[in-house]
Order: structure tokens, then sequence, then C-alpha cells
């Protein structure tokens, strides 16, 4: 899969940092993310997709 | 015809004497009958209760702004706070500065220091067999963990407290005065923490205040009026919530000892069963927001500029969502659903923290005793909260292991 987070509306709630940890950190104050999670992550990065409160993070490519 | 002089028929009061279970029993017949409620208490009000509906609003800050009533009753009349008071994009940058201190990492790095904090306060209300939980504990314990977080000296966290106390007594009284002038002391003591922290700055990575000084939009500081009102919102919704909320969890606990039992037997269900208490009983009804045109909701026509509660405790007990929404349920496969924090860009920025205090409690709270038991009725909070405002408990010690 493959998945993108909107800059502009991130205001670094750090939900996804909960719901996919291994995809998904916060460092010095900026989000960290994966673009390309494996498939076994997909649970985890789709209810980040939920979680995100300004529905900052997109589904490029599902898996 | 309707003329202007007739408001509408209310459809509930909201300031009807209650007790533990009365607001819950009036609103799941309302959300049933009339899930878009109208109450003109307050100059008049819409209430939002089915969960669908909650959340569309909640998650549309440009059809609904916070710009106008951040609450029902409308209360903030001392100045313009973000983020709360604030829509995206304005209110963006101080979710960015503030939300970084509530990663997991961070979370895990307090969480000795407020172990000590809620075990400190425990252990002398365990030994006295008891007293109202909500006195001797819940209106204690935010100011200690506001302090740890904010490194303040449990003495100004004690300062805090008793000043946020006279500000709620103030709010639940409905004294309009008495809101302005605690609300005005609290602005005072944020004064105090910006002043600290801009005479000797802490590091920025581990102290929020020294990271919003630091803070730039478009190269420029934040303004210092934003800056002054934003501590001063994060002090009064770090405080309130989560003294109500602890007290609502413990008499649900003492009215239902085979939840203790279960969560002493086995404590890794503790951070599920704080989920399913946030869903259960959750603290706020009265969040609100204001339409910026003519809306209509669930076949009921809101006008432009016309106060919307959406109630955050109602939509967590839509049986659509959640059936038997007034069980206990440890395995509900759509628990992270639940509002209890909120959705859309104000969602709560502290809940990882709050999550965190509302862990440690019950862990220390089940492992230290071995009973707990009402000791009389819980009197209950008004709008906007809900929970106790006191709950009488007794408490038998965990025999010695």
């Amino acid at each position: 899969m493959r998945i993108a987070v909107d800059d502009s509306v991130c205001s670094l709630n750090a939900e996804c940092t909960y719901a996919a940890p291994d995809i998904f950190r916060i460092v010095d104050g900026k989000l960290v993310y994966e673009t390309g999670p494996s498939p076994e992550h997909e649970i985890a990065v789709l209810d980040a997709i939920d979680a995100c409160p300004n529905l900052a993070i997109e589904l490029l490519e599902p898996t | 015809m309707t003329s202007v002089a007739d408001p509408p028929r209310a459809d509930f009061d909201p300031l009807r004497p209650e007790s533990f279970n009365t607001f819950h029993d009036e609103f799941t017949i309302l959300r049933r009958e009339c899930p878009v409620a109208r109450s003109n208490a307050w100059n008049g009000f819409w209430a939002v209760l089915r969960y669908d509906d909650v959340l569309a609003v909640a998650k549309d800050p440009g059809l609904f702004t916070t710009g106008v009533q951040n609450v029902v009753p409308k209360l903030a009349f001392t100045g313009r706070r973000p983020p709360l008071h604030l829509d995206p994009p304005e209110h963006t940058p101080y979710r960015r500065a503030l939300n970084p201190y509530f990663t997991p990492e961070k979370m895990e790095r307090i969480e000795p220091a407020l172990r000590e904090i809620v075990s400190g306060l425990l252990q002398p209300l365990i030994d006295a067999g008891g007293g109202d939980i909500c006195a001797e504990y819940t209106h204690r314990l935010p100011g200690y963990v506001f302090a740890e977080f904010f490194n303040l000296t449990p003495e100004l966290g004690m300062a805090i407290r008793e000043a946020t106390r006279a500000f709620v007594d103030a709010v639940q009284r409905f004294e309009l005065e008495g809101v302005k002038e605690t609300s005005l002391a609290l602005y005072d003591i944020a004064r105090t923490i910006i002043a600290m922290r801009r005479a000797e700055p802490l590091d920025p990575a581990d102290d929020p205040t020294t990271g919003l000084l630091a803070a730039r939009l478009d190269g420029e500081p934040l303004p210092d009026d934003m800056l002054l009102g934003t501590i001063r919102q994060f002090i009064v919704v770090g405080m309130v919530a989560p003294c109500v909320f602890i007290g609502s969890m413990t008499v649900h606990l003492a009215r239902h000892p085979e939840v203790a039992e279960r969560l002493r037997a086995d404590p890794s269900l503790i951070p599920a069963a704080v989920e399913e208490y946030l869903r259960l009983l959750t603290p706020y009804r009265g969040f609100a927001r204001t339409p910026t045109r003519d809306v209509e909701i669930g076949g009921r026509l809101i006008r432009k500029d016309e106060p919307i509660a959406i109630v955050y405790a109602s939509a967590n007990r839509d049986e659509s969502v959640f059936p038997a929404p007034e069980e206990f349920v440890l395995d509900r496969p759509n628990i992270n659903r639940h509002l209890a924090f909120g959705a859309g860009p104000h969602r709560c920025a502290g809940a990882p923290l709050a999550t965190l205090m509302l862990r440690v409690t019950l862990e220390e709270l089940l492992a230290r005793t071995s009973a707990i038991e009402l000791d009389g009725e819980p009197a209950m909070t008004g709008w906007p909260e809900w929970g106790t405002l006191s709950a009488p408990i007794r408490l038998t010690p965990a025999i010695a292991r």
C-alpha cells in the first residue's frame, strides 16, 4: 500500500502514532512515516487513517 | 404560525435535578424519539444526540464553528483561547506546538512519576477506610499531574487546583460574575507560568510552555494574548474532566463488584476497561458548535447562529453503534470509535495523558483494595459536564501480599 500525509492539515495530533506505531512516529516535533507500509501493517494503517482527526492521511494505493 | 416571541416547544430541561442515572434514562428515550432536541434554557440551544450526527458536526469545522460558543451553557466571556476557540487553519499551529508533548514515548517517560502521585494520594484514603473520592482524590490528582507535566512545583500545582475548583464551583452554580472573576484568576496563573519560562526557558523538548514560546508561525512568535489563552485553556481542560470522570468510574465499580473482581484477577484487562468506561461514563455532554448557515440535521431545521450541543455522552450510548449501550462490556469490537475525547480537529489533545491517569488510577485502586462500596448518594455535575461532583465510598484495604 502507499500513503501520503497532507502536511498543511496535519496538526501532529499523534493519533496515528498510537494506531500504527511501526509506521508513524513524531521525531523532534515532526511527523515521520513510511510511505509504503508492508501488507502486515494494513489494518493498523487503516485504523490510523480513520483515527486522524484532520483526515490528513490519504490512501494512495491499497494493498 | 410561530412568531419571534414564541420560542419552539422545549423537548427537555437541562436544569432538572439529577441523580446518577437520570440523564442517561431521559436521553435514551430522547435519542429514539427526538434525536435532535430543543431546550429553551440558557437562551435556547439544540442538542444533537445520535452518534452519526454528532460525528458529522464535529468533523465539519467549516460549517460548524467553535469560534462563537464552545460549550452549553455559554461561559467564556474573558477572551479567545486557542486551540478550542479557533477553527482550522488558525487553530492548527497551536495544536502543532502542543501535540508532540503527548506522544507514546512522552507518556512512557511520565508514567513512573504519575504512579507515585496516584499512590501517594490513594493510600491515605484507603488507610482511612474511604471518604469522598472526589474531594480526597480526583480533585487533587490533576493539579499534581498538571504540575509534573508543565514542570511546576507541586505547590503551584495545588494553587492551580484551588483556583480551578473555585472556577468550577462558580460554573456549577451558574454565577456569571463569579465565573468571570475566577476565570481571570486562572489567567493570572497562566501569566505567571509564561513569565517564569520567558525568564528561564527549559528544554523545549520537555516543557510545553517553553515549546509554545519557541513556536513560530510564518517566522513570527505566536501572539502574546494567544499564548496566554492557550495556557489558560490547558489549565481548565486538564482539571475538570478527570475529576468528574474518576468519581463516576468509582461509583460504577462500587455498584458492580463483579467488574472490580474481574479486573483485579486480570489487570491486563484494565486498558480495555478504561476505554469502555470512557464510552459508558463520558464526562461531557455540552461541547458546542454554531452553524455558519441554516442547516438540517435529523429532519430539523437549525438556523444560522443557533448553538448546538454535540452530546458525546449520548452518542457513546447510541444503540445502533454500541449494542446494549448501558452495559459495561469489555471486548466491544468497535470500542476505539467512542467519542469520549471528541472527534475532528478539536479532539482532546491531552487524551493520551488522561488515559494514562485513568489506567494508573484503576491499577493502583484495585491492587490496593479488596472492596469498593458506596457510602451514600453521589452528587452530580450540571451541564456542560456529566459525572460526579462528590461520591462517598468505603474502601477495604487489600490483604497484604
